[in-house]
């Protein structure tokens, strides 16, 4: 469903991702893992048009979009939760869940949209006139993933959405995203937290300073020491020669 | 080169002037331009410099009108007395409204100035000493060290002679260690902070000089016109100083003068068109388009067609190899920091919590952790760039949690950004220059630091070069080389590997080693975990806002709570 | 104290009150959309009066002519934001002040060249006849204003309440780039919320021009005391703003009746300086402040 060409992309001065490629397919979910600074939140906000494109391509089916606004990547059917929630603090829990709908053209239908988030989650249907920063950790990524849903989503990025949360709530927030996938929808999930992640995964793949260093199955990628590396570095691999030499050089000129 | 064209163009204008246009009128015009301009030149330094906009520029002049008409008037004062009583009055009142005004956002002082000034307008208006609405007349001519001026053509040089002064002050303000500040702190206030510069001083300072400046243009005005009352200067007043200097030119001090000439001019063109009330519109238009089009106005514009003519195609400076030996070890030891037991929320949110660890003189550390791990806050609060809720952060034993940044800066700690906080209004050389702000030095002695900076971060031949003109490695660089201009003895790195490629981050260890060689206390933030674990003495890993292991690079790589909390606790892979 | 006269004071600064409140108001919406100061905003009201103030004694009738004002009011609003703002979009913020004060500047210079020097004035909606409450003397006029201006901050809350672009605004001013992530065009509300600020601007000034005297000079006084309220209310709360502009209205009132007419602005700003004063006396905004840009 969604392709990343060689993608290569960037803030102003400093660039951040090299030529990555990934692909998600149809009702899985794919996790996105790699130490901070590697650039994953760059990615999924390169893909929903926030961060621009310096080479490569991306395309959603066949379509191509790394040149369209933000807006129009909304309306073509992707939608991002993004790092830290960044929900409408002060705004109420309905209103923050209307305004998920605001790309959509058919107004009439976002009424049952609205009441599906609810079933889907009892507890925000509880506090839906309550302001969103009032609302617990887990109750805020929640409403945050309803938030996107309410778009009615093909796609669904999610942007760390086990940071902050106590470990009983990431599970919960795990098995929640396996359950979305369950009921039919597609998911790239950028994570950390790569046990987690690799967990409730279909597939993964690893991101290390800007660059894919590994992907396959996350099963497979469980037992992977490249993936310890990618956080820690030192095991294997050119990230260790570049280590030596750092090392080597610090003797000559520290003495230590 | 150009000061001395500019220069001369100025003094051949001014002499020129009354013998192209003979006569009262235009001599008078001369007068009244030359009076603005006084107070334009000030209100450069504020405007354009330090980026303050006033709106209540007018009262400043009011003041020194009023102090001039009332002195001389009903107290027989000499006239530069009473110039200079106006000037130091305007300038007190500054600094009373001001100093804790410029505490709160810039343009909260626009208004403030205004509101100021209106209320200067009723004062005139109602207290019986003014005169009231009628004001004070019989203002005697502008007399120097107690000899009065008989001819207007005497009074026309010696208000010009008064303007060169101010642009003389200005310039030389421009080219001196605060003219620098200015420019750092109206391109990144964050860096001008960590390189030691007070930035509301700076704010303060030209503010009490313009409004200095703009008193004695109401003095040079009231004994051109020989009366005072409440409506010579009102609200239009200060829009001619604000278009004046935009029209202009914000950037340099020759901007006032020019802007002062075209209001003028304008003014007197639209009169002899019978159209005067276009005034208004024609200098809005002005304005805006200036600002939106060519910032720099028509002084900038100048300059700018002077720099094209005038350059010829410099050959690519190449830059030199770093120079281990261009910066040798400073006589002040290294600094030892000890963070204890340091805490920060963010309501709900602790960001940091009861950390401690200390890092000795000489060593690199680097602080980890995940992402929200709250390192960077930590970062921020040994920078004194948040406060501490808790806890204590000591250089060398001494406090300095409830410093400032740029106080910390001052004791010599340096500080490079993440996201590149460099001054993109200045020259390679003026950035780094920038760093010896602390040292009150010789402008000789931090040229030849400078330079020597550069040269040991591998951009000697770089000086004259403009930010845009280097690569993201080189630009990271100059942030390090002024942090090293300030000869510090910590050196605070926020991810400075982030963005530089493979090649760029092994130099960059390299040059990280040798500021340790020469004695400098190193810590960073990194998230490149080969930088870390190559460079690093002693390593702290912080996870939601604790620290959850210290030591060598190898003992905590293998630490299983780091493990976990990187990877992820081994129970939830569900 | 003597009630009537108390009331005499109370009822028109409420008046005036009403339009430093839809002033203040309009900094607020602005402010937060754009994350400029729109100095210009005193000048819509202004016009407002103005125009309309000039076109009743053409021959204009009533209702025309306001609804005449309005509309300049919204246009001119939308071409400052496309023709001034837009373009300037990633200039520091002290240009782009100015660049609204240079609006406002050609705002007021326009004035002066289209209607004049002179004060205009404006016959009352439903005549110049005045009423009776508790033995003060109010023109009818007044009735006009507080029906206006409650109408148009209904119309507002409602607006930000109820609707989507409403919302919209508001997440805009909370998180811009999680309201791109929405799929909000920003760039569309910016014009729409100037346009709005243009035109509500102008219908306080015709409603408030037979009172007052429409006047070229205008603007500066209702943009500074507008001003006064939308920082009392930081700029971030709406209602706060509109409640300190209701209050800077009775403030100058009470300063003309029980001290002095002529001091009564002296007043009023001498209260935004004590004001600024004391926030700025303790380091309020600390260091968090120093970490942005």
């Amino acid at each position: 469903m969604l392709r990343l060409e060689r993608i290569s992309s960037g803030y102003g001065r400093s660039p951040v991702l090299h030529e990555a490629s990934l692909e998600v397919r149809s009702r899985e979910i794919v996790a996105l893992i790699g130490a901070n600074g590697a650039g994953k939140s760059t990615l999924l906000n390169t893909v929903m048009g926030l961060v621009a494109v310096s080479s490569g391509e991306i395309f959603l089916d066949e379509r191509r979009i790394e040149a369209l606004p933000t807006p129009e990547i909304v309306r073509a059917g992707l939608a991002q939760v993004p790092e830290r929630r960044q929900l409408f603090g002060p705004m109420s829990v309905e209103e923050n869940l209307r305004l998920g709908a605001y790309a959509r053209t058919d107004r009439a239908a976002v009424h049952e949209t609205l009441q599906e988030q609810f079933r889907l989650f009892p507890i925000l249907a509880e506090r839906r006139r309550q302001a969103a920063q009032t609302l617990s950790g887990g109750e805020q990524q929640m409403l945050a993933i309803a938030r996107a849903m309410m778009s009615r989503p093909r796609l669904l990025l999610l942007d760390e959405p086990s940071l902050g949360l106590a470990p009983l709530m990431v599970e919960r927030i795990m098995a929640l995203i396996r359950s979305l996938r369950d009921a039919g929808a597609t998911v790239l999930l950028v994570e950390q937290n790569a046990r987690a992640a690799l967990g409730v995964a279909d597939r993964g793949y690893v991101l290390e300073n800007g660059r894919i260093a590994v992907s396959g199955s996350a099963a497979r990628l469980l037992e992977d020491a490249a993936v310890q590396d990618a956080y820690l570095g030192g095991q294997a691999g050119g990230s260790r020669a570049i280590e030596e030499r750092i090392r080597s050089k610090r003797r000559a000129i520290l003495g230590r | 080169m150009k000061l001395r064209i500019g220069l001369a163009v100025f003094v051949a204008c001014v002499v020129l002037y009354p013998l192209a246009l003979p006569g009262q009128y235009p001599l008078g015009i001369g007068i009244i331009t030359g009076a603005l301009a006084a107070g334009t030149v000030g209100f450069v330094l504020l405007l354009g410099y330090a980026h303050q906009l006033a709106l209540g520029q007018a009262g400043f002049c009011m003041v020194g009108g009023y102090a001039s008409a009332i002195l001389c008037v009903n107290h027989h004062w000499d006239p530069l007395a009473a110039l200079l009583a106006g000037a130091l009055v305007a300038m007190a009142t500054a600094w009373a409204i001001a100093a804790p005004i410029l505490k709160l956002r810039g343009f909260v002082l626009a208004m403030a100035s205004l509101a100021l000034h209106l209320i200067l307008i009723v004062v005139a208006l109602e207290l019986p000493f003014t005169g009231g609405a009628l004001g004070t007349y019989g203002v005697p001519k502008f007399a120097l060290f107690g000899l009065p001026l008989g001819s207007d053509l005497a009074f026309y040089y010696v208000v010009w002679l008064i303007v060169l002064a101010f642009v003389a002050a200005g310039l030389a303000i421009d080219r001196s260690r605060v003219g620098r500040a200015l420019k750092a702190l109206a391109a990144s206030e964050t860096a001008a902070l960590s390189a030691g510069i007070d930035i509301t001083r700076y704010k303060l300072q030209m503010f009490v000089v313009s409004a200095g400046m703009a008193s004695v243009c109401g003095s040079l005005a009231v004994h051109y016109l020989r009366a005072m009352d409440p409506n010579v200067f009102g609200f239009a007043f200060s829009l001619n100083f604000i278009t004046a200097v935009i029209v202009g030119g914000l950037m340099s001090v020759w901007g006032g003068v020019v802007g002062a000439a075209i209001v003028t001019g304008l003014r007197e063109i639209l009169r002899g068109l019978s159209l005067p009330l276009w005034e208004g519109v024609i200098m809005g238009v002005l304005t805006v388009v200036v600002l939106i089009a060519f910032r720099r106005g028509v002084a900038g514009f100048i300059s700018h067609l002077y720099d094209r003519l005038a350059s010829r195609e410099a050959p690519r400076a190449s830059l030199g190899d770093p120079d281990g030996a261009a910066l040798s070890r400073s006589g002040r030891p290294a600094a030892r920091l000890e963070v204890r037991g340091a805490s920060r929320s963010f309501g709900a949110l602790r960001a940091v919590s009861e950390v401690s660890f200390a890092v000795e003189p000489g060593a690199i550390a680097a602080l980890i952790g995940p992402n929200g791990a709250g390192k960077t806050t930590l970062f921020n609060l040994i920078g004194g760039y948040q406060p501490l809720d808790a806890g204590s952060i000591a250089l060398d034993g001494a406090r300095i949690d409830a410093l400032l940044p740029n106080r910390i800066a001052a004791l010599g700690v340096g500080r490079t950004f993440q996201n590149l906080q460099l001054f993109d209004n200045m020259t390679v050389l003026e950035n780094v220059m920038c760093g010896t702000h602390r040292h009150f030095q010789a402008e000789r002695v931090n040229r030849a630091k400078t330079a020597a900076a550069l040269a040991f971060v591998g951009l000697r031949g770089a000086e004259r070069l403009h930010l845009g003109e280097l690569s993201f490695g080189h630009q990271r660089l100059v942030e390090v080389a002024r942090a090293l201009a300030l000869e510090p003895r910590l050196l605070l790195m926020d991810e400075p590997a982030s963005g530089l490629n493979d090649s760029e981050t092994e130099r960059l260890a390299e040059l990280i080693l040798r500021v340790a060689a020469l004695g400098v206390t190193v810590l960073l933030v990194e998230h490149d975990m080969r930088l870390v674990m190559g460079l690093a003495d002693q390593v702290v890993v912080m996870h939601h806002g604790e620290k959850i292991a210290e030591g060598a690079p190898d003992a905590v790589r293998r630490n299983r709570e780091v493990i976990d909390a990187y990877l992820g606790s081994e129970h939830v892979a569900a | 104290m003597d009630f009537s006269v108390f009331v005499q004071l109370l009822l028109p600064g409420l008046t005036t009150g009403c339009v430093y409140a839809l002033v203040a108001l309009g900094f607020v919406l602005c402010a937060n959309v754009s994350g400029v100061v729109n100095f210009a905003q005193g000048e819509y009201v202004m016009l407002g009066g103005v125009v309309a103030a000039f076109l009743v004694p053409h021959g204009v009738s009533l209702p025309v002519a306001i609804a005449l004002a309005v509309v300049a009011g919204a246009l001119l609003g939308a071409l400052q934001e496309r023709l001034t703002l837009a373009p300037a979009r990633h200039s520091p913020d002290f240009i782009q002040i100015t660049i609204t004060l240079g609006v406002a500047v050609v705002l007021r210079g326009g004035a002066l060249i289209a209607f004049g020097k002179d004060p205009l004035s404006m016959p009352g909606f439903s005549g110049d006849g005045i009423f009776e409450v508790a033995g003060a003397a109010v023109p009818v006029q007044s009735l006009w204003v507080w029906g206006a201006t409650a109408l148009m901050l209904a119309a507002m809350f409602w607006f930000l309440r109820y609707t989507d672009p409403g919302r919209a605004v508001r997440a805009c001013s909370i998180n811009l780039q999680a309201a791109r992530l929405m799929g909000v065009n920003a760039e569309r509300l910016t014009l729409a919320v100037f346009a709005v600020a243009g035109a509500s601007g102008a219908l306080a000034g015709a409603v408030i021009a037979p009172i007052v005297l429409a006047n070229w000079d205008a603007g500066i006084a209702y943009g500074l005391k507008g001003f006064i309220g939308a920082i009392i209310g930081n700029f971030r709360a709406p209602g706060i703003a509109v409640a300190a502009g209701l209050g800077i209205g009775v403030l100058e009132s009470f300063a003309a009746g029980y001290v002095s007419s002529g001091f009564k602005d002296a007043i009023v700003y001498g209260a935004l300086l004590a004001y600024l004063l004391v926030k700025g006396g303790v380091f309020v905004f600390g260091r968090a402040s120093l970490l942005s840009r």
